[in-house]
């Protein structure tokens, strides 16, 4: 019998199957700052891999290379904040402040999720018992992401895939989609186009961490940390 | 003229100075760098041995740039590689003490004209990017390699790529209408002064430098063909008794004009592995603006495949190879190395007369190789006058069952009248069968990398070099 290999890290194997999806590689050309050096260099990866996860979207194995850079699982935890129906999950230290005002304004319910902002800072995996914890006590309130994080972290709708719960938004412009959020593309474009937004162009390519434009609206809380005007500044 | 000491501590110190965080030579870079996709070199990695290591890498943003670069290279004779995607299979960029001049910077397409199907890039950009831009204004580049994802233009130009779709549309050389360079010594010979669909103004340059892997200098630009998007596509898939009735039927197809954009014969084994059939089958995709001409040209090929004991299996293998002919992983991760198995592919061509018994013969010595576990076979880039075939072979994992099969493959190949390659190239892996095959012409193509290259300072240590 030959001996049984495991391949834990296919990375390493591959010839970048994914690379062009990646926004640290495309604006360098370096290697060492694609999915091949971050599988390598796990300092690196922790300190440059922006956690897009587009890598991980392209790989014909869907290897979730961005939080393979810790090993250490990081616990979630979960607070109610305010009860109702869909129930907002904002996360702590992101878009907690954002969640509260529109939890308010929209009498939604609000939830806030502690330690999964790690997964797409650091690059760390989520420990999957809390995990399950979390959406078995959020699953009766139909739970809806405020950000993409929230949304592709525990597996929920993001906001804007229950566009009846949102007001008309009056805007025309160029919209950027949340790298987390790529394989949704069609279903957020429709959303959009849903409450009135009258869209000139999509932006599915850049990734906020990499800066703002000042002609598109974002799709992601963070990105007013980034410079760029999103779209929760137009639902009040 | 350098620094006569410490020349590589020199130029780093230039390269450092003139290029600020764009000269890197951590050790993370310089191993990313070691290598590109040659197998060989990936099983020594995977296993922990070092690679020879480059000097360091620099990503110019200009072809005055790659010129300084070259010329600083030229002063303290120190070697330079090119390097664009890194998705080579032959070790073609492996330079041990070479600075690594990394084109992916340069990236921007200069100008498409829709009119005149023509775009000129800078030839550090991604094919994928490329084609992605073309598809969005209707129009295509049709060179899919299976490195598509993460291949960039100026690699291809000079390994003399091919893609899937090449029965159609041709290799890349036939897409390539002008390139600009910086030669060897720093000069930049530019593009013609015009673009044209042909000339007759003497001996053109870009033959020189496509397929060149480096030798000849640093490709900068390049402006190529390109086609609309077609209309209308056609699929389907056949079994025959044999894998030469296959090419029996294709040759009759090929010389009949009947030309599909996409043709793959695959042998059973190959067959078997891929899509779960024990015949050997053809799959073939045709497209066309006009679907009077789509179906016209179906037709008759039909008929013809029909004649040769060709039967119609219905378009699913076609479709499963649509999905997954990138995916280069999975089996890699799932059969090859579970079984402490490595894997290789080798392409040849030859004419129709000599392709049944390359096929046969090739099959019959590599597999009684020892170590080497499964030769599988499929033709997939046609001529009128014959056509390519791509042997897909695993092994034990280790050197020396390695070289025995290439070695075995080489003269297989060589006495029964095929070439040695048909598209990957030559670079490390080759270098020993080349003379084999080009005779003195060899000494012709060397004398012309010394004219051009006094200091051989163009990734040297290759075929073209000493």
């Amino acid at each position: 019998m030959l001996p049984a290999r495991q391949v834990e890290n296919p990375c390493l194997y591959c010839p970048g199957i994914c690379i062009a999806s990646c926004p640290t590689y495309t604006s360098t050309g370096n290697l060492a700052l694609s999915p091949l050096g971050y599988s390598r260099d796990k300092q690196l990866a922790v300190e440059k891999c922006l956690k897009c996860w587009r890598c991980s979207f392209d790989c014909p194995l869907n290897f979730p290379l961005p939080e393979t850079f810790e090993e250490k699982p990081v616990k979630l935890t979960l607070e109610f904040k305010k009860m109702g129906r869909p129930m907002l999950v904002s996360l702590e230290g992101l878009d907690e402040e954002l969640g509260t005002k529109l939890a308010e304004k929209y009498l939604w319910g609000l939830a806030v999720v502690r330690g999964i902002d790690e997964r797409y800072s650091v690059g760390k995996p989520v420990d999957k018992s809390s995990l399950k914890n979390i959406l078995r006590q959020l699953k009766p309130f139909d739970p809806i992401g405020l950000s993409p994080e929230s949304a592709h972290g525990l597996g929920i709708r993001f906001l804007l895939e229950k566009p009846e719960v949102l007001p008309r938004i009056t805007y025309t412009g160029k919209i950027h989609i949340p790298c987390l959020l790529t394989q949704k593309s069609k279903e957020i474009i429709h959303s959009l186009q849903k409450l009135g937004v009258t869209i000139t162009g999509v932006d599915v390519e850049s990734c906020i961490k990499t800066g703002c434009k000042d002609d598109t609206l974002y799709l992601c809380p963070r990105a007013k940390y980034y410079g760029g005007t999103t779209l929760f500044e137009l639902l009040f | 003229m350098g620094e006569e000491h410490f020349p590589k501590e020199r130029l780093i110190e230039k390269l450092e100075s003139e290029f600020p965080g764009r000269f890197a030579r951590d050790k993370t870079t310089l191993r990313l760098y070691s290598r590109d996709y040659w197998p060989l070199a990936l099983l020594k990695e995977t296993r922990g041995e070092e690679l020879p290591l480059p000097l360091g890498v620099v990503w110019p943003e200009s072809v005055e740039e790659v010129s300084r670069i070259i010329k600083l290279c030229n002063d303290y004779r120190i070697p330079f590689v090119p390097y664009a995607g890194g998705s080579g299979v032959i070790g073609g960029t492996i330079c041990k003490d070479c600075v690594v001049i990394d084109v992916k910077r340069m990236n921007k397409v200069i100008s498409f004209s829709e009119e005149d199907a023509i775009v000129v890039v800078e030839s550090g950009i991604l094919l994928k990017k490329l084609e992605d831009f073309l598809n969005s204004r209707g129009f295509t580049l049709r060179h899919i390699p299976q490195s598509f994802p993460e291949a960039a233009i100026g690699g291809l130009i000079a390994t003399m790529s091919t893609g899937q779709f090449s029965t159609k549309y041709g290799g890349i050389e036939e897409l390539v209408l002008d390139l600009e360079v910086v030669t060897p010594d720093g000069s930049i010979i530019p593009l013609r002064k015009n673009t044209v669909p042909r000339a007759a103004t003497g001996p053109n340059l870009k033959y020189l430098l496509i397929g060149s892997e480096g030798q000849l200098g640093v490709i900068t630009k390049a402006v190529l063909r390109v086609f609309r998007l077609p209309k209308n596509q056609w699929k389907n898939s056949y079994a025959f008794p044999d894998f030469e009735s296959g090419l029996k039927a294709m040759r009759e197809l090929m010389l009949s004009g009947l030309t599909p954009a996409v043709a793959r014969l695959y042998d059973r084994d190959d067959a078997s592995l891929r899509f779960h059939h024990d015949r050997d089958i053809l799959l073939l995709i045709f497209e066309e603006d006009n679907e009077r001409l789509l179906s016209v040209k179906t037709e008759e090929s039909e008929r013809i495949i029909k004649n040769y004991g060709g039967v119609a299996i219905g378009p699913e293998p076609v479709e499963k190879w649509l999905k997954t002919r990138f995916d280069v992983i999975s089996e890699l991760k799932k059969l090859v190395v579970p079984l402490n198995l490595w894997f290789d592919t080798i392409e040849t061509a030859a004419t129709w007369s000599a392709l049944p018994r390359v096929y046969r013969v090739f099959k019959e010595r590599v597999k009684k190789v020892k170590g080497v576990y499964a030769v599988l076979a499929h033709a997939s880039h046609f001529y009128t006058t014959g056509a390519c075939i791509y042997f897909t072979l695993t092994y034990e994992a280790n050197e020396e069952t390695y070289w025995r099969m290439w070695e075995e493959a080489m003269k297989t190949l060589l006495e029964t009248g095929a070439t040695i390659s048909h598209h990957h190239g030559i670079g490390l892996l080759r270098k020993k069968w080349v003379r084999d095959e080009l005779g003195d012409t060899l000494e012709y193509l060397k004398r012309i990398k010394r004219c051009l290259d006094p200091n051989n300072v163009s990734n040297p240590g290759k075929w073209l070099g000493e």
